[in-house]
């Protein structure tokens, strides 16, 4: 089994190690795949706690053509579920701190399952061209399961906001 | 004051504070998690998973994030026990918030 390659170098931020993770490097992690791969790059996460990510919204995706034929619209829980996959990857950036030669099956099987939504607010319409930029800050764990207050902005403006709960053992 | 007084006002005080912990707790779990019932009709004993309060693993975590914001008692993996209801998770907090 071919191990999970590193693909940058960590930077150290004023909050310690952070690391950066391209749409290739996510790929190794996490198994979501076309049509349902919905982040695009990672970055300034500290593995297990918090981090950032960019989903670019383009007219070319599949569920554009039914939402809605004339007036395109991206769902809120496609929102969300950029979200999750961006709790995933941080989630999978502290399996491969504790353990980097771990391989890619492993890492991709350690990807959770989303057990709960809650105070979800989509406060502005997104359409294609925006650009999500995706934060997502890790809370307690208990049982299993983690907490995770996520964000979603284009520009200055926040789209989405919420808390998510996520298993994080399969 | 004699002895006895002040301890029985003592002990008033303390079963006072922890009827309003565990009113506290009844309304903030009924709220948070949108049961059907009011804080007089849950007992103290009952059961918060299964029969009783029907809470699941996903409630549990909620309530752990609870207790954590309102009394900043922190709930590990190893405290299961104090799920056992509402009693048992009133012991635990009074056992573990700072005085």
């Amino acid at each position: 089994m071919a191990p999970v390659p590193t693909r940058t170098a960590p930077a150290v931020s004023s909050e310690g190690i952070t690391r950066d993770f391209d749409s290739d490097a996510i790929k190794q992690m996490l198994p979501h795949r076309w049509p349902m791969l919905m982040i695009d790059r990672a970055h300034d996460v500290i593995p297990g706690e918090r981090g950032r990510g960019v989903k670019n919204v383009s007219i070319n995706e599949p569920f554009f053509a039914g939402h809605y034929p004339n007036h395109s619209i991206m769902p809120g829980v496609l929102i969300i579920e950029s979200l999750a996959q961006l709790v995933a990857v941080i989630y999978v950036a502290e399996r491969l701190e504790v353990a980097p030669k771990v391989s890619v099956q492993d890492v991709q099987a350690s990807v959770g399952y989303l057990g709960s939504i809650s105070k979800m607010k989509f406060s502005r319409l997104v359409r294609p061209g925006d650009q999500l930029d995706l934060e997502a800050v890790l809370g307690p764990r208990f049982g299993g399961l983690r907490e995770a207050a996520v964000t979603a902005r284009v520009g200055r403006n926040v789209v989405a906001t919420g808390t998510l709960i996520v298993t994080s053992t399969r | 004051m004699s002895t006895a007084t002040i301890a029985a006002e003592d002990v008033h005080t303390r079963a006072q504070k922890r009827f309003d912990k565990a009113w506290r707790i009844k309304s903030e779990i009924i709220d948070k998690l949108g049961l059907e019932t009011r804080p007089e009709r849950v007992s103290d004993n009952q059961p918060l998973f299964g029969r009783g309060l029907e809470m699941d693993s996903l409630d549990s975590l909620e309530i752990v994030v609870m207790i954590q914001n309102l009394f900043g008692v922190s709930i590990s993996d190893d405290d299961a026990g104090a799920f056992g209801s509402i009693n048992a998770l009133v012991d635990f907090i009074e056992a573990h918030e700072e005085k």
